[in-house]
């Protein structure tokens, strides 16, 4: 009986979530095991990020309100969004190994994609998917306070924590609230109260203006792994999770419409993650509101409720995730200066060789970072949307629902667009020579500057990646019919 | 003789009422003092201890008003959210102490002092709990005392995650909100699934977890007399810095090693 049991629930979709966490396992035992391991960790997460994206391509789809039905299914949308947080947590993950730098980023990127695979296995129950959710969140927090080995990684792990827990807490009391509303529709729960609760847990999750405080903290304090992982990973899960909700829920597209809080939200965000662009600041603080106004634009595409606009931003968001993993990698790497383990790494042989003729080091001054620079500047003009790089395929779909809707509105998300890649560009530091050192993290800046030849070719991509969105959206029955 | 029944059922559903209102009663005026002690307790032992007192009622509350599985998993999770704070507690207490003899400033920095926060906190409590009845009387959105419970719950979280300092008060005000918004949502939906539960008491250990990292590396920083990494080697100008010679004499490099 239970084999037979196991055998019914035993499907290959069931390794979107299994073969991460096993991968995960494996690589915490492997990881102690010094650099060796640490490659070996890096396989082996690979192999279980790629059977879970396999078997999420596997899976039977079904619509999210029927899941239940078909043993292991997922709705169209939940594949796509397990696909675009398998390849990005592989892609975080080797960019750490690359690196060669401690801290247990493979592992907990594992986790964190199991647990956003989980939760859109969930379908319409909200509450497992919204703790699917929070468990990443609870996850990248703890990777956050303990990737480097200074206080700014634990203010920073503490902020998220904080914010993004508190969100998806009030995401929990929105859904028990839209219950007590479904049940007594007259009652002392309306529609407006309910959507005033889910806007603001959503908005803390995601980092919405005006409730993004985590954000520039979480860009800027703790390790490039942790951050890329609050940004290319359980961001995209948690709006994920908002189109879940508009879809189980129909009762949220009443009077006071979820998408009027969109367009607003949106535009704002964009808004000002342009002007937070603009500010003084380090570079990945810079980069964090930027990526914050990119995700104005995806709101946006949602606020228009229609097919083109919601494909539009799903290709946008999978853009974004690729966006936002090169400029976190690459302002790591231009700010950050050669540790004592890069240098003895760099140095070894010459530095015996001076201790041997009892010399003293000669000093040769190399730039440092220039291919992570170029990488930088690639990944900030692809996430423009300037003709003809790949932020323009991704937003074209967008631009188009939103004239469509009020052309104002488009004409004020190019405006934001273009100053914000006018501000990243401008932010790049002076070059920094490095006395003494070798090129630091050579091979990592090389991944990078292949990613963001793939940011920017992003349009030429084979297949048309904006008609495999369009016909995920076709389930989502809050859409107008257009 | 059914008229009889009829009125023995009453008294006996009356009595049963009764019993079950004292019952709840005595469980809201226990949860009220021991949310009260965790919200101004500066002990480890108290907090630890007040934490899993406010697990365990809300799980016998849970007994009372909804299912016992619920209850059972409620306790679980408690009990194993305590093992998992306790050390970081005792550590963090600890490294507390510690401050003002050490220089750990960074630590007072994020720690806060300790004077005034125990009356403000204790003032503040009594406000939420007034706020906690005038709410539950004019917004009750389940059913009975419950809405005391969990809106006595929320405001004592949101309190102590808005207005302390204190790293460790800011995690008890987490799982505080956590476990108000567990039980609204148990109230909502008596039958909740295994997965649901499962689910939820995962989140709630690991958030435990999480918390006890989080404190787990403060109390690991470093004294401020203790020099940083800094990057030795990195410099913006690749040549060296000249001294500059007093009264326009000639520069003179020190010996390496000091002056003999």
């Amino acid at each position: 009986m239970t084999l037979e049991a196991l055998r019914a629930i035993w499907t290959p979709s069931f390794l979107s979530f299994v073969g991460p966490i096993v991968a995960a396992a494996l690589g915490a035992l492997f990881g102690r095991a010094g650099r060796f391991g640490r490659g070996v960790t890096a396989l082996i997460v690979l192999c279980g990020l790629s059977a879970g994206a396999y078997g999420a391509w596997q899976a039977p789809v079904s619509s999210l309100t029927a899941m239940s039905s078909v043993s292991g299914s997922l709705p169209a949308i939940g594949r796509l969004q397990i696909l675009v947080i398998s390849v990005g947590g592989a892609l975080i993950s080797i960019y750490h190994v690359l690196t060669r730098r401690q801290g247990e980023v493979a592992v907990i990127a594992s986790l964190v994609v199991a647990a956003t695979s989980a939760s859109a296995f969930a379908g319409d129950s909200l509450r497992v998917a919204g703790a699917g959710v929070h468990l990443a969140v609870l996850l990248v927090a703890m990777l956050m306070a303990t990737e480097r080995d200074d206080w700014q990684g634990r203010v920073a792990g503490t902020a998220y924590l904080t914010m993004a827990s508190i969100g998806a807490i009030t995401l929990v009391a929105g859904f028990a609230l839209a219950d007590v509303q479904k049940v007594s529709p007259g009652g002392l729960v309306t529609d407006a109260f309910v959507v005033a609760v889910l806007s603001t847990g959503f908005a803390l999750s995601i980092g919405i203006v005006p409730l993004y405080f985590w954000v520039p903290s979480a860009s800027q304090r703790p390790g490039a792994g942790a951050s890329m992982l609050a940004l290319a990973v359980v961001v995209p899960s948690s709006l994920g999770l908002m189109l879940a909700t508009l879809t189980a829920l129909p009762q949220l597209s009443g009077p006071i419409t979820s998408s009027h809080l969109l367009t607003i939200g949106g535009l704002l965000t964009a808004i000002c993650g342009a002007v937070g662009t603009l500010a003084p600041g380090r570079l990945r603080r810079r980069i964090g509101y930027a990526l914050m106004g990119n995700l104005g634009a995806v709101l946006l595409g949602f606020g228009t409720s229609t097919r083109i606009g919601v494909a539009g931003a799903l290709v946008a968001l999978a853009h974004h995730c690729l966006v936002a993993i090169v400029l976190m990698g690459a302002a790591t790497e231009i700010e950050t200066p050669p540790t004592s383990s890069d240098q003895a790494l760099g140095d070894d042989d010459e530095a015996e060789r001076d201790r041997r003729l009892d010399l003293r080091p000669i000093s040769i001054a190399r730039e440092q970072g220039w291919v992570a620079r170029v990488a930088f500047v690639l990944g900030a003009i692809a996430m423009s949307g300037v003709p003809p790089f790949g932020g323009f395929a991704s937003r074209w779909a967008v631009m188009q629902a939103l004239v469509l809707s009020d052309w104002r509105l488009a004409f004020a998300l190019g405006i934001a667009s273009l100053v914000t890649t006018y501000a990243l560009l401008v932010s790049v530091p002076a070059r920094r020579m490095v006395v003494g050192s070798r090129q630091i993290s050579g091979a990592a800046e090389r991944f990078l500057f292949v990613l963001s030849v793939a940011a920017c070719l992003w349009g030429f991509l084979p297949g048309n990646i904006l008609d495999v969105a369009h016909s995920a959206t076709s389930q989502l029955t809050f859409l107008k019919p257009f | 003789m059914l008229g009889q029944v009829v009125s023995f059922d009453r008294v006996a559903m009356a009595d049963a009422e009764g019993n079950l209102a004292v019952n709840e009663l005595a469980l809201l005026v226990m949860l009220v003092v021991v949310a009260s002690l965790l919200s101004i307790s500066v002990e480890w032992h108290v907090a630890a201890a007040c934490l899993w007192l406010v697990h365990i009622l809300v799980s016998v509350w849970l007994a009372v008003v909804a299912t016992p599985e619920l209850a059972i998993s409620k306790a679980v999770t408690g009990t194993t959210v305590c093992l998992l704070l306790i050390p970081s507690l005792r550590a963090f207490s600890q490294a507390r102490a510690a401050v003002g003899t050490t220089g750990m400033r960074r630590l007072v920095v994020v720690a806060g002092t300790q004077a005034t926060d125990e009356p403000f906190m204790l003032v503040g409590a009594f406000l939420a709990a007034a706020a906690a009845i005038a709410l539950s009387f004019a917004f009750p959105l389940v059913e009975g005392a419950s809405n005391f419970a969990w809106y006595w719950l929320t405001l004592l979280g949101l309190l102590l995650i808005m207005l302390s300092r204190d790293i460790v008060r800011i995690g008890l005000g987490l799982l505080l909100l956590l476990n108000a918004v567990d039980l609204l949502d148990t109230m909502v939906t008596r039958n909740q699934g295994v997965t649901a539960i499962g689910a939820r008491s995962m989140v709630t250990i690991v958030l435990a977890l999480a918390l006890s990292v989080i404190w787990g590396r403060t109390t690991s920083v470093r004294p401020r007399a203790e020099p940083e990494e800094l990057p030795s080697l990195t410099v913006a100008d690749p040549l060296p810095p000249l001294r500059m010679p007093l009264l326009g004499g000639p520069s003179v490099e020190p010996p390496p090693g000091g002056p003999r």
